[in-house]
C-alpha cells in the first residue's frame, strides 16, 4: 500500500477551499489554481509511469483494510484518465487565464475548476461503488456552477436540463449500489468483482448492470440519453466548454470501462449486444444532429456524441483489445476536441460570433490558426499521422477480428460523416471569404493559441510515436479485464473474502 | 535509403515557403533540386531491381497492430517512383515560372512536396497499412491543391466532392485491407506478417479460396476505383480541374489518380485471376475506358477534355490488370510510362495556354500556332503520342493493349468487350486531340484573343512539357532497350513471375496493327465530323451528373439527419425526461421481467404486523397520488412532506433513530426553501398537458416505480452474500472509538465519503452564488 494517491485528490481541494477564502487577491487565487493543476499533471505523469512499471497501485483511506473502508486504486486506465484530466485542466487554466473576463473571477470561476478536477480525480482513482457516486455529484455540482456562471437565459435553460437529466442517471446510480450492496453485501469494487463473478446466468445483477449502464451511459451521453450535451455544451463561454468536452462525458466512458470491464465483466459479455446498437445509434444520431448546426461549438459538441457511440463499440466488443482500442479512441478524442474547442474559441473572438453564415475568410487572415484548425480536424477525422487515424485503426482492427463486421463498416460510414460535418466549418469559417469586413476587428492575441497548439502537436506526437502509446494502451485494455490481478491489488492475493473471514 | 527518401521529402515540405518572395522562378527550380535527388538516387538502384527482387527496409512502428513503416523497392514500385520524382521536379520549375506573380507559391509548394513524400511513400510501402497511411495523405494533400483558390465556390466543391469520394473510397479500403489482412491470419501467415504485401501475395492462393476474399476485395476495389476515377465515381476527377495546373498536371495525371491502378497491381498476383476480379475490373474498367475517351470528344474547356482522356486511360490499365496474363502485364507497364509522359506534358501546356492567352476553352481560342510555334510544335508531340500513331510512344503502348485482349485467356466476351473499348478509347483520343489543336493552334484568333498582347512562347515555362514531350518521340526511336530494362521488371511484378522483353516499333504485320491501324482510319475519318460530333444532344440526362448526384446526396443526408434530428431534439426537458424514462423501462424494464420476475418471491407477512406500520405503509402511496393530484402547490408541498415524515416513522420503527433524525431534518428544510421559492410563483398549477399524456405520463412513472419496487424486493429476498454490516457493529466501538456504529461509518470507516459530500454541498453554494449574483444579461 502507498500512500499518495491522495495526493491528486486534496491538492485541488485544498487549493479550492484557499482560494474561495483569499479570492480577494487574485494573482494569489491565479497562482494557486495553476500550481495546483500543475502538480496534478506532474504527479499523474509520475503515477503513470509508475503504474506502467510497478503495477497497480493501492491506498486505503483511513488505513482502513479493504473491503472495510474506502481503497483508492490505480491501474492503467485510472493513471491515463487522471493524466489526460490534468492536462486538459492545465490547458483549459491557461486559456481562462487568456481569455476569460476577469468579473468571472468574482464568482469562483477558478474554484470551480479546481473541484471539477476534484471530482474527475477522485472518479479515476477511487476502487469504492458508493465513493464513484460521491465523486460524480461532486462532478456534477461544480459542473452546473460552470455551467450557468454569467447567468444568461441560454446557460440557465441548459444548465437546467444538464442538471435534470444528469440527476435522473445519478438516481439509477444510487439505486444500483443500494442494489448491488443488498445483493452482493459490499460496496467494494474488487470485492463485488469478486463475489458477483460467480452468477454464471443472467439474473438479477444482469438487471443490475442495466442501470450501471443507463446510469454511466447517460453521464457518457449515449443514445438516446444524450440530450443534455448539446443543450448545455456550446453556452458558457469557450474555457469551459472546452473542458466539459474534455471531460465530462469521459468520466461516464471511464466508469463504464470500469464498472462492466473490472467489475461485471460476465455482464458485459451478456449485455454486449445492447452496447453495439446503442453505440451504432449513438455514433448516427450524433452526427446527423452535428450535420446540421450553424454554430461553430454546437457541430463540435454533437460530434462528441457520435464519438461516444465509437468508444462504447470498443466496450461492446467486450474484449481486451476492443477496451484497448476505446481507451486510445477516448484519450485521443480529448486532447484533439479539446483542442478544437480552443481554437473555436479563438476564431469566435476574431469574427465577433460562432455563427458559421457570419464568418469567414480565417485562413488568410490567421494562418497560424487555421493551420492548428486544419491539422486538429484531420486528426478528428482519423487521418494519419494525427492520433485519431491510430484510435479508428485500433477500434475497426477489434472488430474486423472478432467478426463484426456490420458495426465496424457503419462506423466507417459515420467516420466519413463527422469528417464532412466539421470539414463544414473549415469551409464555411476558414476558406469562405468573410462574410463581414474583418479589417476593423482587433487581431488575435498569438499567445491564445498556444494551448490549442499544445495539443495538436501532443495529437500529432501520440500518432508519430503511436508504437509506445498503443502498446501502453494494449497492456491497459488487458489490465481492465483482469479481475484477479484487481482484487489481489485491493484485498491481497487471497481475495476480499479472505480479509472479511479474517476479521472475524 | 528507401524511408530516408520519403521521409526526408515530407519533413523539407516547408523548404516550399521559400517561394513565397521572389524570384520565384529561381526558387522553384531550386526546389526541384530535390525530387530531382531522389530520383537520380533511384535510377543508381534500376541495376538491383531486376524481376521480383526487392529492397527492403523496414523501421518498426506500431507493432501491436502491425504497422511497420515497411519499404520495398521492385520494379513496380521503382517505375512509379521514378515517374513520380522525375515529374515532380519538372512541375516544381514549371509552377515557379507558372505561378510567379502569386504570392500564395510557397503554401502551393508546400502542399505539393508534402503531396510528393506521401505519394513516394505510397508506392514504396512494403505493408498494407502503412500505404494505407500514404494513400489518405495523398487524398488530402489533394483536397488542399484543389482548394488552393478557395475564395471561388467551384475550388471548394471540387475540392470537398474529390475528398468526399476519395476519402470515402480510403475508409472502403481500409476495412478491405483489415479484412484481407484476417483472411492472411486465417491462411497461416504470421500474425506479425498479415499486413505485409509479400506475405498476402505469397497466401494468395489460400486466401482466395476463404470467406474473406470476397468482402475484402470488393472493399478494396471501391478504394482503388474512387481513387483511379472510375466510373461512377470518375466525376470529381473533372472537378478536381479547379486545381491550379501544376497540381492538376501532376496528381491528377501522371501520379495520384494511378493509385488505385498500382494498387491492383501490385495485388494482382496474389488476388487476382478469379471470376470477381475478371468481371469486375474488365467491366469498371473497360467502361470507364471508353466512356472518358467519348466524353473528352464534347468538352471545350482543355483541362476537363485532359481530365476525361486520363480517367479513360485510367480504366484501360484497369481493364488491363483484369484482363491478366503477360502481355497484359507488360501492357501496363508500357502504358504507365508512356501516359505519364504524354499527360503530364499536356496538362503543362494547357497551362501555357490558359496562361499565355487569358482562357482554356477552345471557343475562344485559335491561330496559336502563329504566336507559340514551339508551344504548337510540343503538344503535337504529346498529342501524337495520346493518339497512338506510329513511331510514338504511345503506339507502343496501345500495340500491346491490343495484344493483351487477343491474347487474354478469359472467355470470348470478355475479349471482344474489351477489344472493342480499346478501338472506341482509341477512336475518341484522335477525335479529342484533333479538336484540341485544331481549335487552338489552328485557324484564326478569337477577337478577345487578338487583343493581348505578348502572346508568345514562354520560354522558362515551356522546359518542363517540352522534356516528356520529346521523350514521347525519343523513347521508341532511341531509348526502347533502356525502357525494357526500367519496364520488364515492373511487369515482372504485376505478372508475379520474372518476365523480360524487348519493346520493339515494329512487330510485323499482325492482328494488333491491323485493329490499331482501322481504329486510327475511322478516327481520322470522324475526326472531320468534330464538330456535328460534339454538337449531338447530351450523352447523359442532366440528372445522371455525378457531381451533381453527390450534392444532392449529401444535402439529402443532411435534411434526413435534420428531420431525425429535429423530431428528437425539441429543446423540451419533459421530452427528454419521456426519452430517459422509456429507455431505463427498455433496458431495464425487459431483462427484469425475463430474469427475475418468474423467480421474485414475495416476503411472507409479518404475523406480528402492527395496525400503525400498516396504517404507515397504506399512507405513504395515498400521499403520493394526493401530491399528483394537488392543483396547488401548497398542498402537494403538504403530501410529499407526508411520504417524508411517513419514511421517517418507518426508520424510527426500525429502531435507526439517526436516520429518523436526519431525515425529518431534510423534509423541514426542503419545506421551507420550498415554501419560500413557491412564495413567488402562482399558488396554483397551469395544467399544460392534455390527458392523454397524462396518462401516458402516470402509466410510465408507475412503471418506473414498479420495477424499482420490484428490484429492491428481489434483492431483499436474494441473500447470497454475508454482507460487511457485521464487521462495523464489532469494531465501531473497539478500532473506531465510538458507540454510535452510523457516525463512525460515517466519520471514519467511510469518512472519505462523507468529505466529498461536505464538498458537493460547497461546491453547489459556491455554484447558486454565482448564478444569482452574476447576471450578464441585465448589465
Amino acid at each position: 500500500m502507498v500512500n499518495h494517491l491522495f495526493l491528486p485528490l486534496v491538492v485541488p481541494l485544498i487549493s479550492a477551499a484557499l482560494s474561495v477564502m483569499l479570492g480577494r487577491w487574485r494573482l494569489l487565487t491565479r497562482t494557486l489554481t495553476l500550481g495546483a493543476s500543475l502538480f496534478n499533471l506532474g504527479y499523474s505523469g509520475w503515477l503513470l509511469w509508475l503504474v506502467s512499471s510497478a503495477g497497480r497501485q493501492v491506498t486505503q483511506a483511513s488505513a482502513w483494510a479493504a473491503p472495510f473502508g474506502i481503497a483508492l486504486v490505480a491501474d492503467l486506465l485510472g493513471a491515463v484518465m487522471l493524466f489526460l484530466a490534468a492536462l486538459l485542466m492545465f490547458c483549459t487554466i491557461i486559456y481562462s487565464l487568456l481569455s476569460m473576463e476577469p468579473e468571472y473571477e468574482q464568482f469562483f470561476y477558478y474554484p470551480l475548476l479546481l473541484l471539477l478536477l476534484l471530482g474527475v480525480s477522485g472518479a479515476f482513482l477511487t476502487g469504492d461503488l458508493f465513493n464513484l457516486y460521491v465523486w460524480f455529484e461532486v462532478l456534477l455540482m461544480s459542473s452546473f456552477g460552470l455551467v450557468t456562471i454569467g447567468g444568461s437565459r441560454a446557460q440557465l435553460t441548459g444548465g437546467l436540463k444538464y442538471v435534470a437529466l444528469n440527476l435522473i442517471g445519478s438516481t439509477m446510480f444510487l439505486i444500483g449500489s443500494g442494489l448491488i450492496y443488498g445483493l452482493a453485501g459490499t460496496l467494494n469494487m474488487a470485492h463485488i468483482g469478486e463475489r458477483l463473478i460467480t452468477q454464471s446466468e443472467p439474473g438479477l445483477t444482469t438487471v443490475i448492470a442495466t442501470l450501471f449502464l443507463f446510469a454511466f451511459g447517460s453521464k457518457a451521453a449515449l443514445a438516446p440519453l444524450f440530450f443534455w450535451l448539446p443543450e448545455s455544451y456550446h453556452t458558457p463561454p469557450p474555457a469551459v466548454s472546452a473542458i466539459f468536452s474534455a471531460l465530462m462525458t469521459k468520466v461516464g466512458v471511464y466508469a463504464l470501462y470500469r464498472v462492466f470491464g473490472t467489475v461485471l465483466p460476465g455482464e458485459l459479455v451478456r449485455l454486449a449486444p445492447l452496447i453495439l446498437v446503442l453505440g451504432g445509434t449513438t455514433m448516427v444520431l450524433g452526427v446527423f444532429g452535428a450535420l446540421n448546426q450553424t454554430e461553430i461549438r454546437r457541430v463540435l459538441s454533437f460530434t462528441i456524441i457520435s464519438e461516444i457511440g465509437f468508444v462504447a463499440m470498443g466496450l461492446g466488443f467486450a474484449s481486451a483489445a476492443g477496451l484497448a482500442a476505446g481507451l486510445l479512441f477516448t484519450a485521443h478524442m480529448m486532447i484533439v476536441k479539446t483542442a478544437l474547442f480552443f481554437l473555436a474559441g479563438a476564431a469566435e473572438q476574431v469574427c465577433g460570433t460562432g455563427d458559421m453564415r457570419r464568418m469567414g475568410g480565417l485562413a488568410r487572415r490567421e494562418p497560424a490558426l487555421a493551420t492548428l484548425w486544419f491539422l486538429a480536424m484531420i486528426a478528428l477525422a482519423g487521418i494519419p499521422p494525427m492520433s485519431g487515424f491510430f484510435g479508428k485503426l485500433a477500434l475497426l482492427q477489434a472488430g474486423v477480428s472478432q467478426g463484426h463486421y456490420l458495426i465496424s463498416g457503419w462506423a466507417v460510414l459515420v467516420s466519413l460523416f463527422i469528417f464532412l460535418a466539421i470539414l463544414k466549418i473549415w469551409h464555411e469559417v476558414f476558406w469562405k471569404k468573410p462574410v463581414e469586413d474583418l479589417s476593423q476587428r482587433p487581431r488575435l492575441a498569438p499567445a491564445l493559441l498556444i494551448p490549442g497548439a499544445l495539443l495538436v502537436i501532443l495529437s500529432l506526437v501520440i500518432g508519430i510515436g503511436a508504437g509506445p502509446v498503443a502498446e501502453l494502451s494494449t497492456q491497459a485494455g488487458t489490465q481492465i479485464l483482469d479481475l484477479p490481478g484487481y482484487i489481489e491489488a485491493t484485498c491481497g492475493p487471497a481475495g476480499c473474502d479472505a480479509v472479511t473471514l479474517r476479521s472475524h | 535509403m528507401l524511408p530516408a527518401i520519403v521521409l526526408i521529402t515530407l519533413a523539407l515540405a516547408p523548404l516550399g515557403l521559400l517561394a513565397r518572395t521572389g524570384p520565384r522562378p529561381l526558387v522553384g527550380w531550386a526546389l526541384a533540386l530535390l525530387p530531382a535527388l531522389s530520383f537520380a538516387l533511384l535510377l543508381f538502384q534500376l541495376p538491383q531491381v531486376t524481376g521480383t527482387t526487392q529492397i527492403r527496409e523496414v523501421i518498426p512502428w506500431v507493432p501491436t497492430m502491425g504497422v511497420e513503416l515497411s519499404f520495398a523497392l521492385d520494379g513496380l514500385s521503382l517505375l512509379f517512383a521514378l515517374v513520380i520524382t522525375g515529374i515532380g521536379t519538372l512541375i516544381i520549375g514549371y509552377a515557379g515560372h507558372y505561378m510567379h506573380d502569386d504570392p500564395g507559391l510557397g503554401r502551393f509548394l508546400l502542399y505539393l512536396i508534402l503531396f510528393m513524400g506521401a505519394m513516394l511513400g505510397l508506392v514504396l510501402a512494403g505493408n498494407v497499412l502503412t500505404m494505407f497511411i500514404f494513400w489518405e495523405l495523398t487524398s488530402v494533400t489533394s483536397y488542399l491543391l484543389i482548394g488552393y483558390k478557395h475564395d471561388y465556390p467551384g475550388a471548394r466543391r471540387g475540392a470537398l466532392q474529390s475528398l468526399v469520394i476519395t476519402a470515402g473510397g480510403g475508409l472502403a479500403l481500409l476495412l478491405g485491407l483489415l479484412i484481407l489482412g484476417e483472411g492472411a491470419r486465417h491462411a497461416g501467415v504470421a500474425p506479425n506478417q498479415i499486413y505485409n504485401f509479400d506475405a498476402i501475395i505469397a497466401a494468395g492462393a489460400e486466401i482466395k479460396a476463404g470467406p474473406f476474399y470476397t468482402p475484402a476485395l470488393l472493399l478494396i476495389l471501391v478504394g482503388a476505383f474512387t481513387k483511379s476515377a472510375q466510373f461512377p465515381f470518375h466525376f470529381w476527377l473533372p472537378g478536381a480541374m479547379q486545381a491550379p495546373t501544376p497540381a492538376s498536371a501532376f496528381l491528377h495525371s501522371a501520379t495520384m489518380v494511378k493509385a488505385g491502378v498500382y494498387l491492383l497491381a501490385r495485388l494482382a498476383p496474389g488476388l487476382g485471376d478469379t471470376p470477381l476480379w475478371h468481371a469486375a475490373l474488365v467491366l469498371v474498367g473497360g467502361f470507364t475506358f471508353a466512356f472518358g475517351a467519348l466524353v473528352a470528344t464534347r468538352k471545350d474547356d482543355i483541362k476537363a477534355l485532359l481530365a476525361y482522356t486520363t480517367l479513360s486511360m485510367l480504366g484501360g490499365l484497369i481493364m488491363l490488370i483484369g484482363l491478366g496474363g503477360k502481355y497484359a502485364a507488360e501492357a501496363v507497364a508500357v502504358n504507365i510510362l508512356a501516359h505519364a509522359l504524354y499527360k503530364s506534358a499536356l496538362f503543362m501546356i494547357a497551362g501555357i495556354i490558359d496562361h499565355e492567352a487569358g482562357s482554356r476553352d477552345l471557343r475562344h481560342l485559335g491561330g496559336l500556332r502563329r504566336m507559340m510555334p514551339a508551344t504548337a510544335f510540343f503538344i503535337a508531340l504529346a498529342l501524337l503520342s495520346q493518339m497512338g500513331i506510329p513511331i510514338f510512344f504511345g503506339f507502343v503502348g496501345k500495340e500491346l493493349l491490343i495484344e493483351a485482349a487477343l491474347e487474354s485467356l478469359l472467355a470470348a466476351p470478355w475479349r471482344y468487350a474489351a477489344l472493342a473499348a480499346i478501338v472506341i478509347a482509341a477512336v475518341g483520343y484522335i477525335i479529342a486531340a484533333w479538336r484540341l489543336f485544331k481549335h487552338a493552334f489552328l485557324g484564326t484568333s478569337s477577337p478577345t484573343l487578338a487583343q493581348r498582347h505578348h502572346v508568345a512562347d514562354p520560354r522558362g515555362m515551356l522546359v518542363s512539357p517540352a522534356i516528356p514531350a520529346l521523350l514521347s518521340i525519343l523513347v521508341p526511336l532511341a531509348l526502347l532497350p533502356w525502357a525494357s530494362q526500367l519496364l520488364a521488371p515492373a511487369a515482372s511484378v504485376v505478372y508475379g513471375k520474372p518476365i523480360s522483353f524487348d519493346l520493339a516499333l515494329w512487330h510485323g504485320f499482325n492482328t494488333a496493327l491491323m485493329v490499331s491501324s482501322g481504329a486510327i482510319l475511322l478516327g481520322i475519318l470522324l475526326a472531320r465530323f468534330e464538330r456535328p460530333l460534339a454538337a449531338l444532344p447530351p450523352h447523359l440526362p442532366a440528372w445522371a451528373d455525378g457531381a451533381d448526384l453527390l450534392d444532392r446526396l449529401l444535402a439529402g443526408v443532411d435534411r434526413i439527419g435534420g428531420l431525425i434530428m429535429g423530431t428528437l431534439q425539441t429543446g423540451q426537458l419533459r421530452r427528454y425526461m419521456l426519452y430517459n424514462t422509456i429507455t431505463l423501462l427498455l433496458i431495464t424494464g425487459v431483462p427484469f421481467v425475463l430474469y427475475v420476475l418468474p423467480g421474485l418471491s414475495f416476503i411472507t407477512p409479518d404475523p406480528q404486523l402492527r395496525i400503525y406500520e400498516a396504517f404507515a405503509a397504506a399512507l405513504i402511496p395515498i400521499a403520493v397520488v394526493a401530491a399528483i393530484r394537488a392543483e396547488s402547490r401548497l398542498s402537494a408541498i403538504i403530501s410529499v412532506g407526508v411520504v417524508g415524515a411517513m419514511v421517517s416513522l418507518f426508520f424510527i420503527l426500525f429502531s435507526a433513530p439517526d436516520l429518523a433524525l436526519t431525515q425529518l431534518l431534510i423534509e423541514v428544510l426542503s419545506t421551507v426553501f420550498l415554501l419560500l421559492v413557491f412564495s413567488i410563483l402562482p399558488a396554483r398549477f397551469a395544467n399544460l398537458s392534455s390527458p392523454a399524456t397524462r396518462m401516458r405520463d402516470a402509466i410510465l412513472s408507475g412503471m418506473v416505480g414498479l420495477l424499482v419496487a420490484g428490484l429492491v424486493l428481489a434483492t431483499a429476498t436474494t441473500t447470497i452474500f454475508e454482507p460487511l454490516a457485521p464487521y462495523y457493529l464489532e469494531n465501531s466501538l473497539a478500532k473506531g472509538k465510538g458507540q454510535n456504529v452510523v457516525n463512525v461509518i460515517l466519520v471514519d470507516f467511510r469518512g472519505f465519503d462523507t468529505m466529498g459530500e461536505v464538498t458537493v454541498l460547497l461546491t453547489a453554494l459556491l455554484g447558486i452564488y454565482g448564478l444569482l449574483r452574476m447576471r450578464r444579461e441585465k448589465q
